[in-house]
């Protein structure tokens, strides 16, 4: 052994890495720096936090740079369901579950109304993912080629061999970090640490034409786009409905008398940059009469529009396992979430009731109003990936647009009915 | 002298476990537990026990819903500020200083300190003696319960024969009888204690038979005994096989198309309808006790009268060899909130008895929409049958389509719920005896993680290999060969961060003598054909085979999955720790 080698191997002797970092705490706090031993001829990518902390792993993505909000979900299945979901633009996705991509990528076939079987979205949404242990070789009945291959093609990046738990207590206690993702030999040095949430990032995910499923659907359902997962369309049609897919922008309020029912879906980031929709849902509120529903981000959009507030969750519900508790009934669900922001309940505005709320953290899971048929759940019953336990609300839903139309309910309320309400309502205070 | 010593030291172990609570085992007590002392030991402990009925109860107001009542409370309380959140992972990890949720702690509070029903003194019924298909998985099983009854300030009667156990040690029950357990002794024991109530979900298939024997012979209403949790008519359904299947063919759940037969003429009847291979099961049997495959007329002769001699009733169905094998453990409560609790996946595929299987914990190789199509599937069964407290269903999942079938439900808790609370951290015997006193969910906290509640499914980021230990070579004249019939007598588990590390270390808990995923000594074919054999037709030492076939004759992971038909991932896993 030459000395050189000997050199190197006191150094690295767990002795001498005691002394080292005790020896720098004593002078300055070196940030973590976590290291996977990636296997000759594949590339190493990193993962760097705002706050210091670096993992080196592998990369077995596209070869490409990123920067997003650093965010992880601890569902066991249904990666291609997640990172195909809208709601995860402007982030990097952190699975809990350490053996991903064991099934591959499924074909993209289409259903009757158009739209992907196996993928919320057309592409995928997240600006990258982050994985203790990649599978290679996948194996599965529905694949058609591996998570690799499919990250790659659509130019995203990917990271392995990171200690996921290790990152997830970090996440845990400092809350969502801005992350870069980056595939080189070595760190960034300089990063340009833009916050995807300072962009209306419902922007981006909404379509930017009305676009109409199942038009042969008896009851006909407006479905506010806000970055909508494919399942709630397919819901809403399987249950018979006819669905006018609209950007989120869309002047709903001057032609509420078309639809006999308003679904508002989920979407990015934060719902505050979404101000049109909320003055839409606030007119609906005054002068409609027929059902409106919202999922997710809808359900914080609904609040804001009633005159909630919004906060910032620590590191967000994301998950397959949440329960939440029904509070008409007491009955408790296992939901499938995806949020980042929660509506403040403790104090509610006149009319409204708190619907759900989470069995473990009390944060608020669904709203709904007292007399009119308005209702949102913070959760997504339409799941995808997740437990299908609440997709009954989408029946209950579109059973109610039937019954109202069947009833004569009309949609929009006459004048003279407007301004008497106008003038015994509480003023609304908007909130962003 | 000494007597008097003795007596000394069994006061001192019994004041100190009256401080030192339920979980210690003083060596003394045991010591000391001779046949003259044993009344002076019961005494203390009742008087000890006396000492904790004393304990205040507070009111518990039926009428209002509990929970309302907690919504309420967490409705007047501030919502913290960015910061202070409470987490709601599954992680027993509290940041410093956060409370945990106001609403399921003060729930919790309730749950602990009686039953919502009017129980005071619970009859648990224990397995009994070990034997392959039922050992200690029973005694935890029972030990949980108890300690779960205890809390709520129940007076408990365990009935268990075995002596060798956690649960008869006097600290647990309130008063042990170690009288075998058949429906005749427990006839005695109901008449002279009087329980209100009885459980028969924690003794296995043995507390299970003795229950709906005990309903048939009236004695369970004549002394207005209660069953708790699952009801007899739901034990009844969901044993006999043919039931079942009626029942599931109701809901629409898939369920093997399977002929009930009694002689052994219409088995072969039945066989030559559905065609061969058919595998034969066994009605009210513990373990596969009676079960076979059957490629042909003659086999199924030999079978059939065979599992006749040990059971009245047979089904022969259809076999779905090389099908997955995957299952669900579910708890549902009187409320009707049913949550899957873990979902396991056989590394064998279907042919060889679950509890002889390696097994790995959450299932690999599911996608979304498997992994849901058999939650949901799971819990409109468990909902349909009215399963109260844990179950466990399990199902063929064809490798190549969305196709799947149920193959049974164990409406108790079973082996596999052993090795779900273990690796997901879930204590599925306590919540379910819990249940059994009529808490819901909700309104449970989960004791494991102290600040979640026990309606949720706790999400694994690890993943656990459970691989069974066999001692064939203990018997003589048995063939190795392992097939519907359980054969092992225990089990190992072992958690890893990813399934090469979680597998090898399973191996080594095996037995000292493994190194791991490589071939062995004993293992060691003279032929291709004996490889081939071995490979094709499950032993106890198939994985080392594999490790030979690997590593010695470079077989490919193709080549491998149409001999033993094991999942390609499980396949390639293996090659990497080969490499």
């Amino acid at each position: 052994m030459s000395l050189s080698t000997i050199t190197k191997k006191l150094l690295a002797s767990p002795a001498a890495l005691l002394v080292r970092r005790s020896f720098a705490s004593a002078v300055a706090s070196s940030p973590l720096h976590a290291h996977y031993p990636v296997a000759a001829g594949s590339q190493t990518a990193h993962l760097q936090l705002r706050t210091g902390e670096t993992f080196t792993g592998g990369s077995f993505g596209a070869s490409v740079s990123t920067v997003g909000e650093t965010v992880f979900t601890t569902s066991l299945v249904g990666y291609p369901e997640s990172m195909t979901d809208p709601s995860y633009l402007g982030q990097l996705l952190v699975f809990t579950q350490p053996l991903i991509g064991n099934y591959g990528v499924p074909k993209r076939t289409r259903d009757e109304f158009g739209l992907l079987n196996h993928f919320e979205s057309e592409k995928i949404q997240c600006r990258g993912i982050i994985v203790s242990d990649y599978a290679a070789k996948y194996s599965h009945w529905n694949a058609i080629e591996s998570l690799s291959e499919w990250c790659a093609r659509e130019g995203v990046p990917a990271i392995t061999g990171v200690d996921t738990r290790a990152l997830v207590h970090i996440l845990r206690g400092q809350g969502s970090t801005l992350g870069s993702l980056n595939v080189g030999a070595e760190p960034a040095q300089t990063i340009d640490w833009a916050d995807p949430n300072v962009d209306n990032l419902v922007a981006q995910a909404s379509t930017d034409s009305v676009r109409v499923f199942n038009p042969t659907g008896d009851v006909h359902i407006a479905l506010i786009d806000c970055g909508v997962k494919y399942n709630i369309i397919r819901s809403l049609c399987q249950q018979g409905a006819r669905v006018s897919l609209v950007p989120w922008n869309h002047p709903v309020a001057s032609e509420l008398s078309s639809y006999d029912g308003i679904f508002i879906s989920n979407g990015p980031g934060s719902p505050a940059h979404c101000t049109e929709t909320i003055d839409q849902i606030r007119h609906a509120y005054s002068v409609y009469q027929r059902p409106i529903f919202g999922i997710c981000m809808g359900n914080q959009l609904m609040g804001l529009a009633a005159g909630m507030d919004v906060y910032k969750l620590r590191f967000g519900n994301r998950g397959h396992n949440q329960p939440a508790v029904d509070l008409t009934n007491g009955k408790c669900v296992i939901t499938s979430q995806n949020h980042g922001y929660a509506l403040d309940d403790s104090h509610m505005p006149q009319g409204w009731d708190r619907y759900y709320v989470n069995a473990n953290d009390g944060s608020n899971e669904g709203i709904r109003h007292v007399d009119m048929p308005f209702r949102s759940v913070q959760f997504h019953p339409e799941a995808k990936g997740g437990p299908l336990d609440t997709a009954y609300l989408f029946k209950e839903f579109v059973d109610q647009v039937r019954e109202a139309k069947a009833a004569g309910v009309q949609a929009v309320v006459d004048d003279s009915v407007i301004t008497q309400k106008q003038q015994q309502a509480t003023p609304i205070q908007a909130s962003a | 002298m000494l007597n008097a010593r003795r007596v000394a030291l069994a006061k001192a172990a019994a004041a100190k476990t009256t401080k030192s609570g339920l979980y210690a085992t003083s060596t003394t007590a045991k010591a000391a537990s001779s046949a003259s002392l044993l009344p002076l030991l019961k005494s203390k402990a009742s008087a000890t026990h006396l000492q904790r009925r004393q304990l205040h109860v507070p009111s518990i107001s039926r009428s209002s819903s509990l929970l309302a009542t907690a919504a309420a409370k967490l409705a007047r309380k501030q919502v913290v500020s960015i910061g202070r959140r409470n987490f709601s992972g599954a992680s027993a990890h509290a940041s410093a200083g956060t409370p945990p949720n106001s609403a399921v702690s003060f729930a919790s509070e309730l749950a602990r300190t009686g039953a919502k029903l009017d129980v005071k003194k619970v009859l648990v019924v224990g397995s009994g003696g070990l034997s392959i298909g039922q050992a200690g998985e029973f005694d935890y099983s029972g030990s949980q319960a108890i300690k779960a009854l205890r809390e709520s300030q129940i007076e408990t009667v365990l009935v268990n024969p075995n002596i060798a156990t956690v649960q008869t040690s006097h600290e647990l029950a309130d008063h042990v009888y170690f009288s075998p357990v058949t429906p005749e002794y427990l006839a005695q024991i109901i008449e002279k204690e009087r329980p209100d109530g009885i459980m028969l979900a924690f003794g296995g298939q043995t507390a299970l038979n003795c229950g709906v024997q005990l309903n048939k012979m009236g004695i369970l209403d004549k002394f207005n005994v209660r069953v708790l949790g699952t009801s007899v008519r739901t034990l009844e359904l969901s044993e006999d096989r043919d039931l079942f299947a009626k029942a599931l063919k109701n809901i629409d759940i898939p369920v093997a198309h399977s002929t009930a037969v009694n002689t052994v003429q219409d088995a072969l009847d039945a066989a030559k309808e559905i065609g061969y291979p058919v595998i034969v099961r066994s009605a009210y049997a513990l373990g596969g006790l009676g079960s076979g495959f059957a490629a042909s007329e003659s086999e199924l002769q030999s079978l059939a009268s065979q599992s006749l001699s040990l059971s009245p009733q047979i089904l022969v169905e259809k076999s779905m060899r090389g099908w997955k094998e995957v299952e669900y453990e579910v708890v549902r409560d009187a409320q009707d909130n049913c949550v899957t609790v873990c979902n396991m996946e056989n590394f064998d595929p279907l042919g060889i008895h679950t509890g002889d299987s390696i097994v790995v914990a959450p299932s690999q190789t599911l996608s979304d929409e498997e992994y849901h199509m058999l939650r949901t599937a799971a819990i409109k069964i468990v909902r349909h049958m009215g399963v109260v407290g844990e179950c466990n269903v399990q199902y063929a999942l064809n490798p190549e389509s969305l196709e799947y079938c149920v193959i049974e439900m164990n409406a108790r808790l079973s082996r596999s719920s052993a090795l779900a609370s273990k690796a997901t951290g879930y204590p599925l015997a306590f919540v379910a005896a819990k249940i059994g006193l009529g808490w819901t969910l909700p309104e449970l906290q989960n004791s494991v993680t102290t600040t979640t509640t026990a309606c949720f499914e706790p999400s694994l980021d690890y993943v656990v290999t459970k691989i069974p230990r066999w001692d064939l070579s203990k018997f003589n004249h048995v063939s190795r060969d392992i097939g519907s019939c359980m054969k092992s007598v225990g089990e190992v588990m072992a958690i890893g961060r990813t399934f090469e590390e979680s597998l090898q270390k399973a191996i080594r808990s095996v037995d000292p003598s493994f190194a791991g995923f490589s071939p062995i000594a004993e293992c060691l074919p003279k032929s291709t054909e004996e490889l081939e054999d071995m490979l094709r037709n499950p032993t106890d030492r198939r994985l080392f085979y594999l490790a030979y076939a690997m590593i010695e004759k470079d077989y490919g992971v193709e080549q491998l999955h149409s001999l033993t038909r094991i999942d390609r991932w499980f396949l390639y896993k293996l090659e990497n720790i080969c490499r």
